[in-house]
Protein backbone atom coordinates (compact mmCIF):
# COMPACT_ATOMS: atom_id res chain seq x y z
CA UNK A 1 0.00 0.00 0.00
CA UNK A 2 1.35 3.37 -0.97
CA UNK A 3 1.19 6.08 1.67
CA UNK A 4 -0.34 9.23 0.26
CA UNK A 5 -0.34 11.32 3.41
CA UNK A 6 0.85 14.87 3.06
CA UNK A 7 3.18 15.71 5.91
CA UNK A 8 2.71 18.97 7.78
CA UNK A 9 4.08 19.95 11.20
CA UNK A 10 7.44 18.44 12.12
CA UNK A 11 8.73 17.60 15.61
CA UNK A 12 12.20 16.46 16.65
CA UNK A 13 12.40 13.44 18.94
CA UNK A 14 13.48 14.38 22.46
CA UNK A 15 16.95 13.25 23.45
CA UNK A 16 17.86 12.51 27.05
CA UNK A 17 20.87 10.85 28.60
CA UNK A 18 20.51 7.07 28.92
CA UNK A 19 17.10 7.04 27.19
CA UNK A 20 16.50 6.06 23.58
CA UNK A 21 15.27 9.18 21.73
CA UNK A 22 11.49 9.31 21.80
CA UNK A 23 8.74 11.08 19.84
CA UNK A 24 7.08 14.13 21.35
CA UNK A 25 4.41 16.52 20.16
CA UNK A 26 3.54 19.98 21.30
CA UNK A 27 0.08 20.22 22.82
CA UNK A 28 -1.86 23.01 24.46
CA UNK A 29 -4.00 22.78 27.57
CA UNK A 30 -6.78 25.00 28.70
CA UNK A 31 -9.29 25.22 31.44
CA UNK A 32 -11.27 28.29 32.43
CA UNK A 33 -9.73 28.53 35.92
CA UNK A 34 -6.18 28.57 34.56
CA UNK A 35 -4.44 31.78 33.69
CA UNK A 36 -4.13 31.40 29.94
CA UNK A 37 -3.30 28.51 27.67
CA UNK A 38 -0.42 26.17 28.54
CA UNK A 39 1.95 24.91 25.84
CA UNK A 40 3.85 21.74 26.66
CA UNK A 41 5.63 18.85 24.98
CA UNK A 42 4.28 15.36 25.54
CA UNK A 43 5.64 11.88 24.92
CA UNK A 44 3.69 10.08 22.19
CA UNK A 45 2.83 6.77 23.83
CA UNK A 46 0.68 4.34 21.86
CA UNK A 47 0.89 1.95 24.84
CA UNK A 48 -1.29 4.25 26.93
CA UNK A 49 -4.99 3.87 26.25
CA UNK A 50 -6.09 7.01 28.10
CA UNK A 51 -5.80 10.58 26.84
CA UNK A 52 -3.21 12.44 28.90
CA UNK A 53 -0.90 12.08 31.90
CA UNK A 54 0.40 15.25 33.52
CA UNK A 55 3.99 15.66 34.64
CA UNK A 56 4.46 16.50 38.32
CA UNK A 57 5.36 20.13 37.62
CA UNK A 58 2.46 20.66 35.24
CA UNK A 59 0.03 18.90 37.57
CA UNK A 60 1.23 20.93 40.55
CA UNK A 61 0.64 24.11 38.58
CA UNK A 62 -2.88 23.08 37.52
CA UNK A 63 -3.80 21.93 41.02
CA UNK A 64 -3.11 25.43 42.33
CA UNK A 65 -6.08 26.71 40.39
CA UNK A 66 -8.31 23.69 39.89
CA UNK A 67 -9.74 21.10 42.26
CA UNK A 68 -9.55 17.51 40.93
CA UNK A 69 -12.68 16.35 39.11
CA UNK A 70 -12.23 12.85 40.41
CA UNK A 71 -9.92 10.08 41.42
CA UNK A 72 -9.04 6.99 39.36
CA UNK A 73 -6.38 4.36 39.25
CA UNK A 74 -4.22 3.93 36.19
CA UNK A 75 -3.17 0.41 35.41
CA UNK A 76 0.56 0.91 35.00
CA UNK A 77 2.08 -2.41 33.98
CA UNK A 78 -0.53 -4.19 36.15
CA UNK A 79 0.07 -2.01 39.18
CA UNK A 80 -2.67 0.39 40.22
CA UNK A 81 -1.36 3.95 40.22
CA UNK A 82 -3.61 6.35 42.20
CA UNK A 83 -4.27 9.51 40.20
CA UNK A 84 -6.23 12.72 40.56
CA UNK A 85 -8.27 13.38 37.45
CA UNK A 86 -8.65 16.80 35.84
CA UNK A 87 -10.91 17.37 32.86
CA UNK A 88 -9.06 19.71 30.50
CA UNK A 89 -9.29 20.96 26.94
CA UNK A 90 -6.33 19.76 24.90
CA UNK A 91 -5.27 21.01 21.51
CA UNK A 92 -3.41 18.56 19.31
CA UNK A 93 -2.72 19.14 15.63
CA UNK A 94 -4.90 22.27 15.74
CA UNK A 95 -8.00 20.52 17.10
CA UNK A 96 -9.40 20.86 20.61
CA UNK A 97 -10.65 17.94 22.67
CA UNK A 98 -12.06 17.73 26.19
CA UNK A 99 -10.41 14.79 27.94
CA UNK A 100 -9.54 13.36 31.32
CA UNK A 101 -5.97 14.02 32.36
CA UNK A 102 -4.29 11.99 35.10
CA UNK A 103 -1.94 13.32 37.73
CA UNK A 104 -0.26 10.46 39.62
CA UNK A 105 -0.34 11.10 43.36
CA UNK A 106 3.24 9.89 43.61
CA UNK A 107 6.19 10.01 41.26
CA UNK A 108 6.58 11.71 37.93
CA UNK A 109 6.01 9.96 34.61
CA UNK A 110 6.39 13.10 32.51
CA UNK A 111 3.65 14.42 30.25
CA UNK A 112 2.25 11.63 28.10
CA UNK A 113 -0.33 11.69 25.36
CA UNK A 114 -2.16 8.40 24.79
CA UNK A 115 -4.37 6.70 22.27
CA UNK A 116 -7.63 8.53 23.04
CA UNK A 117 -5.98 11.61 21.51
CA UNK A 118 -3.54 9.89 19.14
CA UNK A 119 -6.36 8.03 17.46
CA UNK A 120 -7.80 11.36 16.38
CA UNK A 121 -4.83 12.49 14.31
CA UNK A 122 -2.61 11.29 11.49
CA UNK A 123 0.95 10.81 12.67
CA UNK A 124 4.00 9.70 10.74
CA UNK A 125 7.07 8.49 12.63
CA UNK A 126 10.43 8.60 10.91
CA UNK A 127 12.57 6.96 13.54
CA UNK A 128 15.91 6.92 11.70
CA UNK A 129 15.63 10.68 11.24
CA UNK A 130 14.28 11.08 14.81
CA UNK A 131 11.32 13.01 13.51
CA UNK A 132 7.57 12.93 13.97
CA UNK A 133 5.17 14.57 11.55
CA UNK A 134 1.52 15.38 11.70
CA UNK A 135 -0.06 14.63 8.37
CA UNK A 136 -2.90 16.55 6.82
CA UNK A 137 -6.26 14.80 6.95
CA UNK A 138 -6.74 13.13 3.55
CA UNK A 139 -9.48 14.92 1.60
CA UNK A 140 -11.44 11.68 1.28
CA UNK A 141 -11.75 11.28 5.06
CA UNK A 142 -14.20 13.25 7.10
CA UNK A 143 -13.07 14.24 10.57
CA UNK A 144 -13.76 11.55 13.13
CA UNK B 1 -21.75 -12.88 28.32
CA UNK B 2 -18.84 -10.98 26.87
CA UNK B 3 -21.13 -8.01 26.19
CA UNK B 4 -22.39 -8.11 29.78
CA UNK B 5 -18.87 -8.08 31.17
CA UNK B 6 -17.83 -5.28 28.84
CA UNK B 7 -20.88 -3.20 29.72
CA UNK B 8 -20.43 -3.67 33.46
CA UNK B 9 -16.79 -2.64 33.24
CA UNK B 10 -18.08 0.91 32.66
CA UNK B 11 -20.20 1.09 35.83
CA UNK B 12 -22.58 -1.00 37.96
CA UNK B 13 -25.96 -1.61 36.34
CA UNK B 14 -29.31 -3.17 37.27
CA UNK B 15 -30.73 -6.26 35.55
CA UNK B 16 -33.44 -4.12 33.93
CA UNK B 17 -30.93 -1.59 32.60
CA UNK B 18 -28.68 -4.32 31.21
CA UNK B 19 -31.46 -6.38 29.66
CA UNK B 20 -32.76 -3.28 27.85
CA UNK B 21 -29.29 -2.28 26.72
CA UNK B 22 -28.48 -5.73 25.34
CA UNK B 23 -31.94 -6.50 24.03
CA UNK B 24 -32.44 -9.73 25.97
CA UNK B 25 -35.20 -10.75 28.36
CA UNK B 26 -34.94 -9.89 32.06
CA UNK B 27 -34.87 -13.57 33.12
CA UNK B 28 -32.18 -14.55 30.60
CA UNK B 29 -30.08 -11.58 31.60
CA UNK B 30 -30.47 -12.37 35.31
CA UNK B 31 -29.45 -16.00 34.72
CA UNK B 32 -26.27 -14.92 32.94
CA UNK B 33 -25.47 -12.40 35.66
CA UNK B 34 -25.88 -14.99 38.42
CA UNK B 35 -23.63 -17.41 36.50
CA UNK B 36 -20.96 -14.73 36.14
CA UNK B 37 -21.32 -13.91 39.81
CA UNK B 38 -20.87 -17.57 40.80
CA UNK B 39 -17.59 -17.83 38.91
CA UNK B 40 -16.33 -14.63 40.51
CA UNK B 41 -16.47 -12.26 37.55
CA UNK B 42 -19.23 -10.04 38.95
CA UNK B 43 -20.33 -8.77 42.34
CA UNK B 44 -23.98 -8.26 43.26
CA UNK B 45 -24.87 -5.15 45.25
CA UNK B 46 -28.31 -5.34 46.84
CA UNK B 47 -30.05 -1.99 47.16
CA UNK B 48 -33.52 -1.30 48.55
CA UNK B 49 -35.36 -1.50 45.24
CA UNK B 50 -33.16 -3.66 43.03
CA UNK B 51 -29.89 -5.48 42.63
CA UNK B 52 -26.96 -3.90 40.87
CA UNK B 53 -24.19 -5.94 39.33
CA UNK B 54 -20.67 -4.68 38.92
CA UNK B 55 -17.45 -6.02 37.51
CA UNK B 56 -14.73 -7.13 39.89
CA UNK B 57 -12.27 -5.54 37.51
CA UNK B 58 -13.62 -2.14 36.53
CA UNK B 59 -12.16 -0.38 33.50
CA UNK B 60 -8.88 1.39 34.16
CA UNK B 61 -6.84 3.18 31.54
CA UNK B 62 -3.73 1.10 30.89
CA UNK B 63 -0.12 2.03 30.46
CA UNK B 64 1.60 -0.95 28.93
CA UNK B 65 5.01 0.26 29.96
CA UNK B 66 5.89 2.79 32.60
CA UNK B 67 8.01 5.49 31.03
CA UNK B 68 10.15 7.80 33.06
CA UNK B 69 10.82 10.66 30.76
CA UNK B 70 11.31 14.36 31.13
CA UNK B 71 8.84 15.33 28.43
CA UNK B 72 6.54 18.05 29.65
CA UNK B 73 8.59 18.87 32.72
CA UNK B 74 8.75 22.48 31.64
CA UNK B 75 5.88 24.34 30.06
CA UNK B 76 4.92 27.86 29.20
CA UNK B 77 1.83 30.00 29.38
CA UNK B 78 1.26 31.27 25.87
CA UNK B 79 -0.70 34.17 24.57
CA UNK B 80 -3.31 32.15 22.67
CA UNK B 81 -7.04 32.32 22.33
CA UNK B 82 -8.77 29.67 24.45
CA UNK B 83 -11.26 27.49 22.56
CA UNK B 84 -14.96 28.22 22.53
CA UNK B 85 -17.24 25.35 23.59
CA UNK B 86 -18.23 24.73 19.95
CA UNK B 87 -14.62 24.04 19.02
CA UNK B 88 -14.10 21.33 21.64
CA UNK B 89 -14.87 17.69 20.91
CA UNK B 90 -15.74 15.91 24.14
CA UNK B 91 -13.90 12.61 24.66
CA UNK B 92 -14.41 12.09 28.39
Amino acid sequence: MKCTLELADEYEYLKEDYVEPYPVVSIRLHRRELKGVIAVNALVDTGFDGALILSRSLGDYISRYVEPDGFEELDAAWIGLPCDVYVVNVQIDGRWFRVKSYLPRAGDLGTIVGRILLNKVYICLRGPERKLYFAKTPPSKSRR
Amino acid sequence: MEMIVRSLAERPKSVKELSEELGVGWKTCYRYLKSLQRIGVLVEIKTRGESLFMSRRPYRPKLLTVPRVRAGETFEIVDAKPPSDDEVEVLT
